[in-house]
């Protein structure tokens, strides 16, 4: 909270106001809210993948609510992106195959890819609950 | 920026007709030699990710059953008033293009239709690996791979 005063004082026969300034510090009686977390991935991250396999994780929340859960793809070296899941639905490549079950807490993405990786895969999950906390 | 997870991948294994039926090499022999091509479904993939073992001849299989020049287009049997005896024809037209190909040696077509998709499950038994399950959903817009079971 900040307030506002005024002094006023005079030099060279003018008047003028000078401003004071306080500023009170609220104590925080909200505690920063717990962010998604990201767990449960199978394989474990690291382990060889063939090209085919699947890949499932869990997005959960202690609140159990989200804004918006999106789930990106990058492969090895190679120039692209993808956008496996909008938040509302898989892109085409990972319709057939993939899928989105409620758990508690949260979400359990399947996630397989039409014609396999093609190059080392890379999925960065962003949860992002109704209190506007992101995963880590 | 949240933190990103990776996995490295195994080469794609590629057999070829002189491989050895068994030996050092066996980690390949559990991937059938299906060939190797490009992805192109439901379109082209943008990485020209290549495919091999079952995941090809799946995509054959459904790029075959939306192109009447390669095969049939499912499509055009939408809105049809499928009594028995038309969901039998359409079982045998999709059996007997897919038995054409060499590397399918039998297959069962059931058909469920609904005023607006026609939904074909496929059981394929392919020449050295099998059987597998192709789930298929045709609208008038798109001919869409549902699953791959092997």
């Amino acid at each position: 909270m900040a307030r506002i005063d005024h002094d006023s004082f005079t030099a060279g026969g003018q008047g003028f106001y000078a401003p004071t300034v306080s500023v009170f510090m609220l104590g925080s009686g909200d505690p920063a809210p717990t962010p998604p977390v990201v767990a449960n991935i199978s394989p474990a991250p690291g382990t060889t993948l063939q090209p085919g396999d699947l890949i499932s994780f869990d997005v959960t929340d202690d609140s159990g609510a989200f804004r918006r859960i999106l789930v990106a793809a990058a492969f090895g070296a190679l120039p692209t992106r993808e956008l496996v899941h909008d938040g509302d639905t898989f892109a085409p490549l990972y319709a057939a195959g993939s899928s989105r079950t409620a758990v508690e807490g949260g979400f359990r993405f399947v996630l397989r890819r039409a014609g396999g990786w093609p190059a080392a895969p890379t999925l960065t999950p962003f949860a992002i609950d109704t209190r506007g906390a992101e995963n880590a | 920026m949240p933190t990103p997870i990776s996995w490295p991948l195994a080469p794609i294994p590629v057999t070829t007709p002189d491989s050895p039926a068994s030996g050092v090499r066996g980690q390949l022999q559990a991937v059938p030699d299906f060939g190797l091509d490009v992805s192109t479904y439901p379109d082209l993939d943008a990485t020209f990710a290549q495919l091999s073992g079952v995941a090809c001849l799946a995509q054959h299989v459904a790029r075959s059953l939306e192109d009447s020049r390669r095969g049939l287009d499912l499509r055009q049997w939408l809105n049809d008033d499928f009594d028995a005896a038309r969901q039998y024809q359409l079982q045998a037209a999709v059996e007997e293009l897919l038995l054409a190909d060499e590397r399918v040696t039998s297959v069962d077509v059931s058909v469920a239709s609904t005023l607006h998709a026609l939904t074909l499950t496929i059981h394929l038994v392919a020449t050295t690996v099998g059987p597998f399950r192709l789930v298929l959903q045709v609208t008038d817009l798109s001919v869409v791979l549902l699953s791959v079971e092997s």
